[in-house]
């Protein structure tokens, strides 16, 4: 034990004093930092200009008031000087739509009841994915008053003597307002980050980052491995020693990675409570450790080794629910994100069936390893190499 | 001079050790891509929507129910994303913990009654999984506006009601009937009352064209991961017996660089020729090209990028000599550096905060570049500011060099 333990302090040591390692490892909670300060209050994902002619009606105004009052860190609506201008902002990307109201907006949305006109001008790029989401938010604002049109000419069909003021007040009176929205994980657990009205959107992918650099962290810890037995400074170990130090060179960047995920996950804002990250971050950990151990068994070169590393880390970056989700549109993603541990992680969180299955990945990566470790036999001529150095 | 040319030889020879492993690494990503192509093709011709589920889950005799999923299932800007599926509360924990719904509305018994009494019961939308996306975000945005639409034309119905009660007027469940298809019909065309322009932006990449980019730049950036001993200076003991024989250290800097430079040149080369074969024959359009001619003089351009990609390299060795901690930063470098470049969320959504910053990033002018060569919009401002950043990370790899070794000394 106290063998394995020395080993343990060793690799400890050998990382702990590369000070660039270090700074490499707290990249990621500076750029967390940094985020968390970039978000200026009028900074969002989409960006929608409003205009109207000065002279506008009351109407047209109030909706255009509706709107910039919307705005949030996912829209932001702002009003417009100019119809130049406008079209100046969204050949620039600068915009991502505009939008162009009618100076009575009343009027045209009382025609609109009956004719079906167009009121609204909608400029947007050609290849805006965006646009058509804002269009069902600027829509929600002028339909409370085209609704109100819709019913007050059914009942003027119906009752051409029918009283307009009673029937808007009794319509005010029915106008509920706002509804309200409260999002969960799957656990039933609340969604603290959705909840918020000004969520960090640059901040969301954090999780992910932190993860894929861990598991990063886990890989690159063995090719260590790989450069120490070239150098053949294990081979005078016993087999089954070397299989758990083989671990050891993997735990050891791992789990300071973890540490420092943890410390980032904790400074962006967006973790859960301090228990469950901690216990959710070591399960990955020995995970991640686990997937690096079985696949240094199976690939002992160290170029296939690299070889297969962008592959990995880019396949976790894609198939992982890390910037999109795209396990939901393609079941081949689905079936590869399943193979990475990363997926397993991301699961486990809100979930405690994704804990458990994080678990049982974790045990059948680690049972893998025990079976092909031991089944692997010594290459012909090391172990003569060995004896020789021992000798010496 | 003849020192130098052995150098440079056993420099390039060196480099093409690495040429094996970025083969076969590039090779497999590029299985990887086209097999994850070739199922998204299959499954476009398969479905016409994308099965991203959203279950409704509703009391059984909630008032307006049938309207608000009619609403949403015919909501045309919606259905290339999500579909709706009405399902039982009882249902959510097993259907989200299966995956095979998505999302899920949990609307609350006698949602209608609750804002009209005032007591406000919170529509619930369950996640499975941690969805980290934007998309989230969105989908909060989308469900406020539908939402409100539902409560809008609930308040007219009611409106009616209690009208035609006060005044006793007859036909009043004939007459509600009519205005609920009125509103019906006028919600399914109600995007009548927008009239649009669309534009062709100046910054205008499609998404096609924009993610090639993004996919080809990461690709050419991995392989740094993929051959760090290529890449990573030599022994500091080598470097000053080669200096005093002779070979400069700028000099032993430049075979250095130019090995590598010219190891990747010939791989990307590999790579545009293999991919303009490829390309003309797919059944899907990445890219305006069409012939492999084409194809090729796209590509070729994108050369001049290659010593960028190197420059990179070299200046992340450069300063983290050690392979583990080497790989890891050039890693998450490129991983951040991207991020805030815009190649995982478009760029126009970024802060204008991080968009400034941008723009001094390697990345960043890269993709400026890259783009600019594959959509046939090539700018020189883009190339000047290529082979400026090429020279500046190049003076910091030596700078850094000369000054390990001096310590050193």
């Amino acid at each position: 034990m106290k063998h394995y333990f020395t080993w343990l302090q060793i690799l400890g040591k050998r990382l702990l004093r590369k000070p660039l390692f270090l700074f490499t490892l707290f990249l990621i909670p500076a750029t967390v930092l940094l985020l968390r300060g970039s978000i200026h209050p009028k900074d969002s994902a989409i960006h929608v200009l409003l205009y109207s002619d000065e002279a506008a009606g009351k109407q047209t105004q109030d909706t255009i008031h509706d709107l910039l009052a919307q705005s949030n860190t996912i829209v932001t609506f702002s009003r417009c000087n100019g119809k130049e201008e406008l079209y100046k902002q969204i050949l620039s990307g600068k915009a991502d739509c505009g939008y162009l109201f009618p100076e009575n907006l009343d009027q045209a949305l009382q025609d609109h009841a009956t004719q079906k006109k167009a009121v609204i001008s909608v400029v947007y790029a050609k290849n805006s994915l965006t646009s058509p989401l804002i269009q069902e938010l600027v829509y929600s604002k002028v339909y409370p008053k085209l609704c109100y049109y819709i019913l007050e000419n059914h009942v003027k069909k119906r009752v051409p003597s029918s009283n307009e003021k009673e029937l808007n007040k009794l319509y005010q009176e029915h106008q509920t307002g706002k509804s309200f929205f409260s999002f969960e994980y799957t656990d039933g657990s609340k969604n603290e980050l959705l909840n918020q009205e000004d969520t960090n959107y640059m901040l969301l992918p954090m999780r992910g980052i932190a993860a894929i650099f861990l598991f990063l962290a886990a890989l690159t810890g063995m090719l260590y491995w790989y450069e120490d037995k070239e150098h053949q400074l294990l081979c005078w170990l016993a087999k089954s020693k070397r299989n758990v130090i083989r671990f050891f060179y993997a735990f050891q960047p791992t789990f300071l990675a973890g540490i420092v995920g943890l410390l980032s996950l904790l400074l962006s804002g967006i973790s859960s409570n301090l228990g469950n990250e901690v216990l959710c971050m070591f399960l990955f950990i020995l995970a991640a450790t686990s997937f690096s151990l079985l696949l240094s068994l199976l690939l002992p070169k160290i170029k296939l080794f690299l070889a297969v590393i962008p592959l990995l880390v880019g396949g976790s970056m894609i198939l992982c629910p890390v910037f999109l989700n795209l396990t939901t549109s393609n079941p081949i993603c689905s079936l590869l994100s399943k193979l990475l541990p990363v997926t397993y992680y991301l699961e486990s969180i809100h979930s405690n069936s994704g804990k458990w299955h994080l678990c049982l990945y974790t045990v059948i990566l680690l049972l893998c390893y025990t079976i092909l470790a031991n089944c692997v036999t010594v290459q012909p001529g090391t172990f003569i190499k060995c004896q020789n150095i021992q000798h010496d | 001079m003849k020192l130098f040319k052995t150098y440079l030889k056993l420099e390039y020879k060196k480099a093409l050790q690495s040429f094996p492993t970025i083969l076969l690494g590039t090779f497999a990503l590029f299985c990887v891509t086209v097999l994850l192509l070739f199922s998204w093709q299959t499954q476009k011709k398969e479905h016409a929507t994308s099965p991203a589920v959203i279950g409704v889950a509703t009391e059984k005799d909630e008032p307006y129910m049938d309207f608000f999923m009619g609403l949403l299932k015919n909501m045309d800007n919606l259905k290339n994303n999500y579909t709706f599926t009405l399902i039982e509360k009882e249902q959510v924990s097993t259907l989200l913990k299966k995956k095979e719904i998505n999302i899920a509305f949990l609307i609350p018994k006698n949602y209608i009654s609750s804002l009209i009494d005032g007591t406000d019961e919170p529509i619930v939308l369950r996640f499975s999984g941690s969805d980290p996306s934007i998309t989230t975000l969105m989908m909060r945005q989308l469900s406020e506006a539908v939402s409100s639409i539902m409560l809008e034309t609930e308040a007219g119905i009611y409106t009616m009601n209690d009208y035609y009660a006060i005044h006793r007027l007859p036909n009043q469940s004939k007459d509600e009937r009519n205005l609920n298809i009125k509103y019906i019909n006028r919600l399914l065309t109600r995007h009548s009352i927008f009239s649009i322009e669309t534009l062709e932006a100046e910054q205008g990449l499609s998404y096609t064209e924009y993610y090639f980019t993004v996919g080809l730049l990461l690709l050419l950036l991995s392989w740094g991961l993929l051959s760090p001993s290529c890449f990573r200076p030599e022994k500091k003991l080598l470097q000053l017996k080669l200096a005093q024989s002779g070979l400069s250290i700028p000099l032993q800097f430049l075979a250095k660089q130019l090995a590598c430079c010219g190891n990747l040149c010939l791989l990307f080369l590999m790579l545009s020729l293999i991919l303009s074969l490829v390309a003309p024959l797919l059944p899907i359009t990445i890219l305006q090209q069409t012939t492999f001619v084409e194809w090729m003089g796209a590509f070729l351009p994108v050369l001049l990028a290659i010593p960028l990609i190197t420059a990179f390299f070299h200046v992340i060795y450069e300063l983290i000599p050690d392979l583990v901690a080497g790989v890891l930063f050039l890693f998450i470098s490129i991983l951040l550096m991207g991020y805030l470049s815009g190649y995982f969320y478009p760029f126009s959504m970024l802060p204008n905060s991080i968009q400034n910053i941008s723009h001094l990033l390697p990345t960043r002018i890269l993709f400026q570049y890259t783009s600019g060569c594959l959509t046939k919009s090539f700018s020189l401002v883009a190339l000047g500011k290529l082979l400026l950043t090429t020279f500046i990370l190049e003076l910091i790899a030596l700078c850094t060099r000369m000054y390990r070794l001096e310590v050193t000394r």
